[in-house]
């Protein structure tokens, strides 16, 4: 069975892409930090990483346990703000209220994703489940539609994070026809 | 094939609005004898336009986030503003200021004082929206760290030859 490297090495030549990574609950975080280890540490690509799932602080120390270099990172932060925190921007990241707030997280990556100083980039958003838990499905279908098309104009290496879970696999497979692969992680 | 359809259906539908425009000044102006009054008229209709846009934009953002803020901000400049236009041109209409009183001026200038503070409001807003959003300063950072990463890379591939 191939590694999370080789699923990851056969992106490697495209020069951008927009792909549905399905993640184990278990194998979640590894998975995660090996994708964006893989993109920074041996690509050399910087990126923007949008969090819905854990706050900037929680991710960031991650990061930096495992050793990967997140100072090629522009964090996007739709949970922090929610338990009421008070920051709204730091050198690294900006905090968003929460991720029902849609039209603010989808100005907030333009931003971010043009500013980048690269002709190659990414764009890293984790995760479709948690802005299941917030928004309606369809609401969820039109802005992954958004968003795929918006990567693909910003010509970035786009990779949309899906927990594995037995009720979103219809959601999956329909949200799966905007992306270029769907990939299992 | 369907996209260039599309395309030309846009094209025609945008050439027929703006002869649209055209027709409707031409036929203000010729209703309408006194200038000033005709002028009025314009304005209110395009404060209209401008009010029913900006109310679409605003139900079509996320509730809470910033952008709905600013734009229900600019809303109300609108409003003031067409609500000057409004008085302005009523006032013109029945020459309230000869037949009733010269200070049935003032009402006009409030409403446009009022505009323009929400206006520095809105402005403000909008300054503070582009520092939030905005990642110049992130952006030069990262430049800087890949050039040094380079530099480590090539000294790196020296030093191993």
């Amino acid at each position: 069975m191939p590694t999370i490297r080789q699923k990851l090495a056969q992106l490697k030549d495209l020069d951008e892409f927009v792909v549905l990574a399905t993640v184990s609950a278990q194998k979640y975080q590894e998975t995660n930090i090996e994708i964006i280890r893989s993109l920074t540490e041996e690509m050399n690509i910087p990126g923007v990483y949008v969090t819905l799932n854990k706050p900037y602080e929680a991710v960031k120390k991650l990061l930096l346990q495992k050793k990967v270099d997140a100072r090629l990172i522009i964090f996007i932060d739709a949970v922090s703000r929610m338990g009421g925190g008070g920051e709204r921007k730091t050198k690294e990241c900006l905090f968003i209220g929460s991720p029902e707030n849609l039209s603010d997280i989808s100005i907030a990556m333009d931003q971010a994703v043009r500013a980048l100083p690269s002709k190659e980039k990414f764009l890293f958003f984790d995760s479709l489940n948690t802005l299941l838990t917030y928004n309606e499905i369809p609401v969820v279908v039109k802005f992954i539609h958004f968003l795929s098309t918006k990567m693909r104009a910003w010509k970035v290496k786009g990779i949309i994070i899906s927990l594995e879970k037995k009720k979103n696999q219809e959601l999956i497979g329909e949200l799966s026809q905007f992306c270029d692969l769907a990939i299992d992680l | 094939m369907d996209m260039k359809m599309n395309i030309n259906t846009r094209r025609i539908g945008a050439l027929l609005g703006f002869a649209g425009v055209i027709f409707g000044l031409i036929a203000i102006f010729r209703l309408i004898v006194d200038t000033e009054v005709a002028i009025g008229f314009v304005t209110i209709s395009f404060g209209v336009l401008a009010i029913i846009w900006t109310t679409m934009a605003l139900h079509s953002l996320s509730p809470g986030s910033a952008l709905r803020r600013h734009t229900f901000n600019f809303l109300l400049c609108l409003a003031f503003i067409l609500m000057f236009s409004i008085w302005h041109t009523l006032e013109k209409i029945f020459s309230w200021r000869t037949s009733i009183n010269e200070a049935l001026l003032y009402p006009g200038y409030l409403l446009i004082a009022l505009a323009f503070l929400l206006f520095v409001g809105t402005a403000w807003q909008i300054l503070t929206l582009g520092r939030e959003f905005g990642f110049q300063g992130q952006a030069s950072a990262i430049s800087k760290i890949i050039k040094e990463k380079q530099r480590q890379r090539q000294s790196g591939r020296r030093g191993g030859k």
